[in-house]
């Protein structure tokens, strides 16, 4: 026998956990199935995680808004849930005051979630929503602009293997997805759920992990705003746009980088696009809840874009809505000028003080049970 | 001696030819202007000529749109970009600026050049945009140079893992048929279907020709007669077309109807199979063969544990496999072994493979600027990944089959703590490995007495049966080197050592399996730059670089 044969002779066992006989076996075997037992038990149940740990002040996007939403979940309220990328994000003020107003308008408790995180995936909006179908899901805004409608079945599929929102692969998804892409496309992910609940132990993900949401507060309180910063609900330590806003000349050249730089990718990829959240929007009725597409305000210097696509991007939305879903156009809802806009679609604090009304309307004109409820 | 020089020349030749026919692993390039109307309600589109001038103007929307046909491969390579005036924009995942000045370009406004690492993820094509950042730019040339590329496989990670987990929890199932054969052999057919059916409609069908290719083969070959030989040649060869037309030709085709989607990707098991085919030709004539049923050729052939990533089993292997042991222990060790498999693959995805793909960006985004260490470093990574991730694979296949009662050979046995690559051979891809010995080297070993043509024809077919590239051909023989090498210092060593008596033999001993470990590590990373790059002139340079100054750019 050889050095090596010695050495590696040692390890021998190893693979095969040195389980020689019925008794080892047998003690294995328990021992594996008290394991699973437990991790089946623990793993759906988000609201039965730690319940002291301190709210973290440096949660990324997706964290946060996994965080809020998880807090939505735990305290078995009806949710009212928001996607969309960072335009979304950006639109509304903090949670905490939309749900009481729309709580007190509608006459029961309604907790209404701000999901939308930067460049958010239709994947991510997706896995966002069938998390928030696990509790009592009302409706479901999904903030629409043309930037949401640059991903074609392929980009996809692609996205569920690089998920960024910690919440579990979002099965519907991949079920959905296996009839058009003829091979299946898993609807669970073992080894990838594991891997992402790993990565999420990272000290910039604290208190997040990927089989459900840790901290059951949600971050949107006055008490963490920046020195300085008047504490208001439409200036939240998650809104990352402030004034100065860019000037006109700026935004015009941004919009024609818009042209230059996504034109070709809209074109590729929108007829998939109203494919998919066409799908999206049955499921979430499937679900019982209410879909509504948002099409989001954006500044004036927009048109040139809204020239060249506009017509095509309503007629998609048109399409995805069908006869069962909404639309609400808040483009024009209110006068919103360049001074409410960082950029081209980002609104600051003065814009949604300026939308908010509408917005508010919006939330009780869709929200089933609250039509005609006008109170406060 | 003569036949078998004229068939490797000509595998040889037909490797290279590929290559330089850019079939294999090279993306195509095609570009288009892309411009509003002037009353800005039509998008202009207009394809582009090599060698034409492109001119972009800033704040007009005009672009430039790349499109890299992919060819069901992802691939890591440069993006070279030659401009005159001033900067781009180069819009794909993120957005880069190129032009004077810039990082990753040389010259000025008056001519620059750039080169950006791009990766590509898509199956069909990849699309990115160059555009005008302050001033007007004319864009003089661009191409994609892929230095690395990999057919993307129609059998996810997490399909693979699914479908061997399956395998556990149906194990009762195979239990409780120990002494019904037939059915057990029905069940493995049924399920072997499932997983291919579950990889695309594409595997199935490849597989599905091959199977009937090899059974109706087979069957021939037993009654031939004296035309054996014409038989198994034809047979050999339809086996082959078949494989590589899903391999080479099939990304190729225009997409669309059947092969629209991930149709494109590798389907599964194909190379797999071959190899089953191939033995079953080579042993058609003997009794066990002639005696196979077609249910008990496709219960072998459709193994489910076997389909994804081996290991490789005979015939005779598959019939000795299913041994009458006790249920519970067979069970706990095959779910062990599972478990141990996941374990290493997801300490391969998490941590090696991330470093090793840095660890590569850093090298493809400077080839020339790459020193020696880095790239052996890189390699190094590469192989440990390597190792993990195929043995992972062979552990839950393995176990999974323990599990259902199945003893399968072991395709591992801590190859990378083998002293001297020979030994190294004997326990990396045992399966493979032992059965190219059998059916490669030893025939051509005693037809032409020369073991370094026997060395270079086993290597050159685990070589090709990867892929047909002329990387896999240096490949080949970087490890035929290195075996004879190993081989004549070995020769010379041995009596040497022989003398060497009491406490200074343990020493010396030692110090030799050290050695042997070290160069095993040394030799089959250098050997990985054949794997890593499908460029072959890169490849060589970076092996190049690295024999001949391994220590160079050591702080």
């Amino acid at each position: 026998m050889s050095a090596s044969d010695r050495l590696t002779a040692l390890a021998h066992g190893a693979p095969w956990g040195w389980i020689e006989g019925r008794t080892r076996a047998l003690s294995f075997l328990i021992a594996f199935a008290v394991v699973v037992g437990v991790g089946v038990w623990w793993v759906p149940k988000p609201n039965r995680l730690l319940l002291a740990m301190p709210v973290a002040d440096d949660l990324s996007d997706a964290n946060r808004a996994t965080q809020a939403l998880a807090a939505g979940l735990a305290d078995d309220a009806e949710l009212v849930l928001l996607i969309g990328g960072s335009t979304m994000r950006e639109l509304t003020p903090a949670d905490r005051y939309m749900s009481d107003a729309l709580s007190h308008a509608c006459g029961r408790p309604l907790r209404v979630v701000n999901a939308g995180t930067s460049s958010q995936t239709f994947t991510d909006g997706w896995a966002l929503v069938e998390f928030a179908a696990r509790g009592r899901l009302a409706a479901v805004f999904v903030g629409m602009n043309y930037y949401r409608m640059q991903e074609d079945l392929v980009d996809i599929a692609g996205a569920l293997e690089r998920p960024r929102v910690p919440v579990p692969r979002p099965s519907s998804l991949a079920r959905w997805l296996s009839l058009s892409q003829k091979r299946l496309v898993m609807p669970w992910s073992p080894l990838g759920d594991v891997m992402q609940a790993l990565r999420a132990g990272r000290p910039e993900s604290r208190g997040v992990a990927a089989f459900g949401v840790n901290v059951l507060q949600a971050h949107d309180s006055h008490a963490a705003l920046e020195p300085g910063q008047v504490g208001t609900p439409f200036q939240q330590p998650r809104n990352v746009y402030r004034p100065p806003v860019l000037a006109r000349a700026e935004k015009r050249r941004i919009a024609s980088e818009y042209l230059a730089a996504r034109l070709a990718a809209y074109a590729a990829s929108v007829d998939d696009a109203t494919i998919a959240w066409r799908g999206l929007a049955d499921h979430i009725e499937d679900w019982g809840a209410r879909a509504v597409f948002l099409v989001l305000p954006a500044d004036p210097s927009w048109r040139s874009v809204d020239a060249v696509l506009g017509a095509r991007f309503d007629a998609a939305l048109l399409e995805v809505a069908g006869d069962r879903h909404a639309v609400l156009d808040l483009r024009g809802a209110v006068p919103l000028g360049n001074e409410h806009f960082y950029d081209q679609q980002h609104l600051v604090a003065q814009g949604r003080r300026l939308l908010w009304p509408r917005l508010r309307q919006a939330l009780i004109d869709y929200v089933p049970g609250c039509l005609g409820a006008q109170r406060g | 001696m003569r036949r078998t020089l004229v068939v490797v020349a000509a595998v040889v030749l037909a490797v290279f030819l590929l290559d330089a026919a850019g079939w294999v692993g090279r993306p195509g390039l095609a570009l288009e202007r892309i411009a509003p109307a002037a009353d800005g309600t039509v998008i202009m589109r207009t394809s582009v000529r090599p060698g034409e001038v492109v001119m972009l103007t800033p704040g007009t929307g005009e672009a430039l749109l790349v499109e890299l046909s992919t060819r069901g491969a992802s691939h890591g390579g440069t993006l070279e970009v030659e401009g005159r005036g001033g900067a781009v924009y180069l819009d794909h995942r993120e957005r880069l600026t190129l032009g004077p000045e810039r990082p990753g370009c040389t010259g000025s406004a008056i001519r620059w050049q750039c080169s950006a690492l791009l990766r590509t993820s898509r199956p069909d094509a990849e699309r990115l945009l160059l555009s005008a950042v302050d001033t007007s730019v004319s864009i003089l040339h661009v191409d994609y140079r892929s230095l690395t590329g990999k057919r993307m496989p129609a059998a996810s990670r997490d399909l693979v893992i699914a479908a061997l987990a399956f395998l556990v929890l149906a194990a009762p199932l195979f239990r409780a048929l120990r002494s019904r054969v037939a059915t057990a052999e029905c069940l493995l057919i049924v399920l072997g279907a499932l997983f291919l059916a579950a990889a695309g409609v594409m595997s199935l069908v490849a597989v599905s020709g091959l199977l009937a290719i090899g059974f109706v083969g087979v069957r021939a070959l037993g009654s031939a007669g004296d035309r054996r030989r014409q038989h198994r040649t034809v047979m050999l060869l339809l086996v082959v077309v078949v494989v590589y037309f899903a391999k080479v030709v099939l990304p190729l085709l225009p997409s669309g109807g059947i092969l629209d989607g991930y149709a494109i990707s590798l389907p599964l098991a194909l190379s797999y199979i071959a190899i089953r085919l191939v033995d079953l030709a080579i042993t058609a004539d003997s009794p066990a063969t002639a005696g196979m049923t077609l249910r008990e050729y496709l219960a072998f052939m459709l193994f489910p544990a076997t389909l994804a990533a081996g290991p490789i089993m005979t015939l005779d292997q598959f019939r000795r496999a299913r041994v009458d042991g006790d249920a519970l222990v067979d069970f706990a060790q095959g779910t062990c072994r599972f478990l141990v498999g996941l374990a290493k693959k997801a300490a391969a995805d998490l941590w090696l493979g991330a470093l090793a793909r840095s660890q590569l960006d850093l090298v493809i985004s400077d080839p020339a600027g790459a020193h020696a260490a880095s790239v052996f470093a890189m390699l190094a990574v590469t192989l440990a990944y390597v190792y993990l991730d195929f043995s992972a694979y062979s552990d839950m296949a393995i176990g999974s089959a323990r599990c259902c009662g199945w003893r399968l050979p072991e395709n591992f046995d801590w190859p990378l703590l083998r002293a001297g690559v020979r030994s190294y051979w004997r326990h990396w891809h045992i399966s493979l490995s032992s059965w190219t010995m059998r059916r490669v080297y030893f025939p051509v070993f005693l037809g032409t007495r020369s073991a370094a043509l026997a060395n270079f024809c086993a290597m050159l077919l685990i070589g090709v049966w990867h892929a047909p590239q002329s990387t896999w051909v240096l490949w080949a023989a970087h490890h035929a080197a290195g075996l004879m090498l190993e081989t004549a210092l070995a020769r010379r060593a041995a009596p040497r050592l022989q003398r060497i008596e009491g406490p200074a033999r343990y020493v010396v001993s030692a110090s030799a399996m050290a050695l042997g470990i070290a160069f095993t590590w040394l030799w089959v990373s250098l050997g990985h730059v054949f794997t890593v790059f499908n460029d072959p002139s890169l490849a060589l340079a970076l092996y190049w670089r690295v024999l001949s100054a391994p220590f160079a750019g050591c702080p």
